[in-house]
């Protein structure tokens, strides 16, 4: 049995698949033997590489990748749930193998944040977390940030680039430029600012509104428990987004990746978590000269 | 009541996830399970993310 109980956060980089795929069972097999569970979300053709080398099953789940890593939050929430349960359920210890598909985009910078919060929510688990990265394909800077996200990093993948500290932070939510379509002052009631998002259009499909008024509850009702007791809301909306803003001038949000944080059941907290699981992209700061603004963008899918 | 408690949230037009543990701890002192009918998929899904045990809900 191991006896490793601290979190571990690879780097693994890879330019060869079939030895990635070599070196990926491997892993899964000792670990396995240790009396680990080990979850594994990598691109469809690594996966089913691996899946046809291993020689067992119980207590090995494949996810597909682009399930897991639809969206950071959804990463954590499957990574947080899957180990809870796995530990719950007798493992000693879980080995999640993961490959992100870092493409250039902006999205990069969200998963480059991801990695740091990983860091910090899982910082006391008994988890290796093990990240794939394709040096073929990945960008100089993208293996600079994975080396600063990651304590420990097995392969070849040297690079001269140095990671801005500035992508490892939350991207904001851009905000229309133009004055908010509606304002409320000091709400001291979530009702009233969920109620407020029906004066907005009638043309916003339902599913929207209906994780809006959602979204607002949460943010809304955080404001008034924690943040000095009442908030101001503004509203902007287009035919498919709507956009909302919720500030409050209480003490403060002290924790940096709260939005990334899992609650325990039914404690503080829940409102972030549910508010950014249902947002298309959420995000928290700090308000001049003390309070929290929260934005979330809320986007037909 | 003997059984679960079944209750149609079919005219429903708001729920936070609060309400659903209150309702969650409610069932659980009474050794009951609540099960919301027709709920709209926003609830059925803010009973996963929050944590809420006790309740479940069904989309008929």
């Amino acid at each position: 049995m191991t006896t490793d109980t601290g979190f571990r956060h690879v780097a693994l980089f890879y330019d060869d698949a079939d030895t990635v795929v070599a070196q990926i069972a491997d892993t899964i097999e000792r670990d396995h033997h240790d009396g680990a569970a080990v979850l594994v979300c990598l691109p469809d053709v690594l996966a089913a590489a691996v899946s046809a080398r291993i020689r067992i099953e119980e207590r090995v789940t494949f996810l597909p990748a682009h399930d897991r890593y639809a969206r950071p939050v959804r990463a954590m929430e499957a990574l947080w749930w899957f180990t809870t349960a796995a530990l719950a359920d007798g493992a000693t210890r879980v080995q999640s193998i993961g490959q992100i598909g870092f493409d250039g985009s902006p999205m990069d910078d969200e998963w480059h944040w991801y990695e740091r919060a990983v860091n910090d929510v899982f910082a006391d688990a008994p988890l290796t977390a093990t990240c794939l990265f394709d040096t073929s394909s990945v960008s100089p800077d993208t293996i600079a940030c994975a080396h600063a996200t990651h304590a420990e990093h097995l392969g070849q993948a040297d690079t001269t680039d140095q990671c801005d500290i500035e992508r490892l932070l939350p991207r904001p939510v851009a905000l229309p430029q133009r004055r908010a379509d509606l304002t409320l002052e000091a709400v001291t009631r979530p009702g009233a600012a969920r109620h407020a998002l029906a004066l907005l259009d009638d043309d916003l499909a339902p599913g929207i509104l209906d994780r809006a008024k959602l979204i607002v509850s949460e943010l809304v009702t955080n404001a008034i428990l924690h943040g000095g007791g009442r908030a101001d809301v503004r509203y902007w909306h287009d035919p498919d987004t709507i956009f909302v803003e919720v500030a409050d001038d209480g003490p403060g949000i002290d924790d940096p990746v709260a939005i990334l944080r899992p609650p325990a059941l039914g404690v503080r907290g829940v409102g972030l978590w549910v508010s950014n699981i249902e947002a298309t992209r959420l995000h928290v700061a700090a308000r001049h000269p003390h309070g929290t603004i929260a934005t979330a963008q809320i986007t037909g899918t | 009541v003997d059984g679960d408690v079944m209750v149609d949230v079919s005219r429903l037009g708001f729920v936070d996830h609060q309400s659903l543990h209150v309702l969650g701890r409610c069932a659980e002192a009474h050794g009951k399970q609540v099960v919301l009918r027709h709920a709209p998929a926003t609830v059925r899904r803010l009973i996963d993310v929050a944590g809420v045990r006790h309740v479940t809900a069904t989309a008929t």
